[in-house]
């Protein structure tokens, strides 16, 4: 198991060297430049563009930028933003438990409702539940989250006046003034990763109840419970931990949506505004973050296979 | 002549099948698998049931155990198992019969065995469920005494493996430990135990099966669709084709004169002298079983019998008792047998 982590983690350094150098092209490919946002109130002339554009730096061949940036953004400082009178990783700390918040809540509620209930349909095939949980996470994949948070606004918080309909409070003023504003949000972003999970479990069950050593736990005389629990699921999680990675990898990019429609003040929101103004510092910083969360995540997800997979874990 | 496997049966066999009806659910309707099978296995007694796969054995061993697929269920007979009418018991305590008074020795070690559990987990469940009441180091002893038992080396540090470090040979053997290890076993049902392992292998097993059988006393179903491993092992045959049983016989008897058409093709595809290489140069006979939903007239075996006659493809023979306690499902079964005599003594 320690060889397998040790593994995993030195395979971590090339994936998180390729994630940032597309981060870095990906950035400079946008059209239009920072500086001509940045002076875009004043009437710009060429001379001028060409003169702030020095000062910045971005008049070098993109190839001297990269170099001197790389082992910036590893060293966690990330520069100053254009925008923000602040420096980027100050703002990006600000942001980031806003994110953290919706993402992890919205994956754990997915895991907590999505897994048992793709086991019960599975276990109950062609029953009454079997039947609504099939509609309901068609349902929750159909329905865009944005819309969905529109909906639950109008009814929990306007008509209701249930939970609040916006914005943000940090955990550390108190968990219900922060939870109260998660709820929402976390709703609107997971109901379509439900819809996912629970076919993908449902499906990986029905396939391991087909195996011969399910057979096999039967005709020993455990007890279906048993059977179901430590035979049929524990060999079902090895691919249901695999989707779990790229549900939240999903999650980062629905939560970019959610944080506009429940202005919450979070990186998705700081990234778009970032690109719309060609704010390079802030805009790398942002989905370097974002990227960082998505492998630390995957990397976990990574672990939690091996735990479930013996023939991985002994390799 | 009273035949050596007659003087094993007891007045109440551990297992006793009466006219057992197995269908698949099907859009069209019911398909049957297994069509009217009586069989009854005896105190001691090891039977082989033989037959070529889709034969439908399978599904008879799955029924036994009350462990059907969801697309089958039985249509009528009954399964006694020492005295008590299976289908008349609650599931579960037909659960609790079975890995306890009954257990299963499966078709594929490699797959019967699961990926995620350690060998020792797998084979403590079995007594943590059927014997509560013994303790968890008594447990992990009487593991290690199984996997010694089946001849399994270093039984200790195999309780911490996985079955993927496990050859096919080991693992059947755990298998059979898995099998035994409430020590209670009545009746031990092995689904072609060693249809997926080597030749070599496959010999070894075979000893250890028949040298359990009769240190725990057990009775065994034995499955299997080739008859050298019956010829090894069994004291009686039933030998089913299409879901019906067409000969049933000792196996001194069956393998000296086999009464039924499809029985004597099935003995000549076997190698003799046990050179098991030639295996595959040997005439099998041709033509497949026929699908259960395709609609049946006449006898079941007629597409595929070299001895078919007219009336064969209209009616459908019965399994009639022959005179020397055997049973056989042929309109021409005592014709050829007199025909096939007459031969066997010319050469
Ligand atoms: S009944 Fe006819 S077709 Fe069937 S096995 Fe006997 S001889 Fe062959």
């Amino acid at each position: 198991m320690l060889a397998y982590a040790l593994r995993r983690i030195v395979i971590f350094v090339p994936t998180l060297f390729i994630a940032l150098t597309l981060i870095f092209v990906l950035t400079r490919l946008l059209p239009g430049s920072p500086v001509a946002t940045l002076l875009g109130g004043q009437s710009v002339n060429a001379a001028k563009i060409e003169e702030v554009s020095r000062q910045l730096g971005y008049d070098r061949p993109i190839l001297v930028q990269y170099v001197e940036w790389l082992p910036r953004i590893l060293s966690g400082s990330l520069g100053q933003s254009l925008f923000f009178t602040k420096p980027v990783a100050e703002v990006l700390l600000q942001r980031l438990p806003v994110t953290l918040s919706l993402t992890v809540l919205a994956l754990l509620v997915t895991i907590a409702i999505g897994i048992p209930l793709g086991i019960w349909s599975a276990v109950r095939r062609g029953s009454l539940l079997d039947y609504s949980a099939n509609v309901l996470s068609s349902l929750g994949m159909a329905l865009p989250p944005f819309w969905l948070g529109f909906v639950l606004i109008l009814v929990v918080a306007v008509a209701l006046k249930w939970l609040p309909s916006s914005g943000y409070r940090p955990i550390e003023i108190g968990i219900w003034p922060w939870l109260s504003r998660m709820i929402l949000p976390t709703i609107a972003l997971s109901l379509s990763q439900i819809g996912l999970i629970v076919r993908m479990t449902r499906s990986t069950m029905l396939e391991v109840l087909e195996t011969e050593y399910v057979g096999m736990a039967r005709a020993k005389g455990m007890p279906e419970r048993i059977v179901i629990i430590r035979h049929a699921l524990r060999n079902a999680m090895v691919q249901i931990i695999t989707a779990i990675g790229l549900l939240y990898a999903l999650g980062l990019g629905g939560s970019v949506i959610i944080e506009q429609v429940f202005a919450l003040p979070g990186l998705g929101e700081l990234i778009t505004t970032a690109a719309i103004r060609r704010d390079y510092a802030t805009l790398e910083g942002g989905i370097f973050y974002l990227t960082l969360t998505a492998l630390l995540v995957n990397l976990v997800v990574d672990l939690a296979y091996a735990y479930f997979n013996p023939r991985v874990r002994l390799a | 002549m009273i035949s050596d496997a007659s003087a094993v049966l007891t007045a109440s066999p551990v297992l006793d099948v009466r006219d057992l009806t197995i269908a698949f659910r099907h859009r069209a309707g019911p398909v049957q698998v297994v069509r009217g099978v009586d069989l009854s296995v005896g105190h001691g007694e090891i039977v082989g049931l033989v037959g070529e796969s889709g034969s439908g054995k399978s599904i008879f061993a799955r029924a036994i155990l009350g462990t059907l697929p969801r697309q089958a269920e039985v249509l009528e007979g009954k399964i006694a198992f020492s005295g008590s009418d299976l289908r008349r018991v609650p599931p579960s305590e037909v659960r609790q019969l079975r890995g306890d008074r009954m257990a299963l020795v499966p078709q594929e070690p490699m797959t019967s065995l699961n990926p995620a559990l350690r060998i020792g987990r797998q084979l403590t469940e079995v007594l943590e469920v059927h014997r509560p009441e013994i303790g968890s180091a008594a447990r992990t002893a009487r593991a290690i005494e199984m996997l010694d038992l089946v001849g399994v080396n270093l039984p200790g540090e195999r309780l911490a493996q996985y079955p993927h470090q496990l050859s096919g040979g080991l693992r059947q053997r755990v298998a059979i430990a898995m099998a035994l290890i409430c020590g209670r076993v009545e009746l031990l049902i092995a689904d072609e135990p060693t249809t997926a392992l080597d030749v070599t292998i496959q010999a070894q097993i075979l000893d250890l099966f028949v040298r359990l059988q009769e240190q725990q006393r057990m009775s065994v179903l034995l499955i299997t669709h080739d008859l050298g491993v019956i010829a090894q092992t069994a004291q009686r045959v039933a030998v089913m084709y299409a879901g019906e049983l067409v000969e049933v016989a000792g196996v001194n008897e069956l393998f000296a004169m086999p009464h039924h058409p499809y029985t004597r093709g099935l003995l000549d595809s076997l190698p003799r002298g046990g050179n098991a290489a030639r295996k595959s140069h040997l005439p099998s006979i041709e033509g497949t079983v026929p699908s259960p939903a395709a609609p049946r007239q006449g006898c079941a075996f007629a597409d595929r019998c070299a001895f078919r006659v007219d009336i064969c493809g209209r009616r459908a023979p019965m399994l009639e008792a022959t005179t020397s306690g055997r049973s056989v499902r042929c309109h021409r079964w005592q014709e050829l047998a007199d025909r096939f005599a007459c031969r066997d003594a010319v050469t």
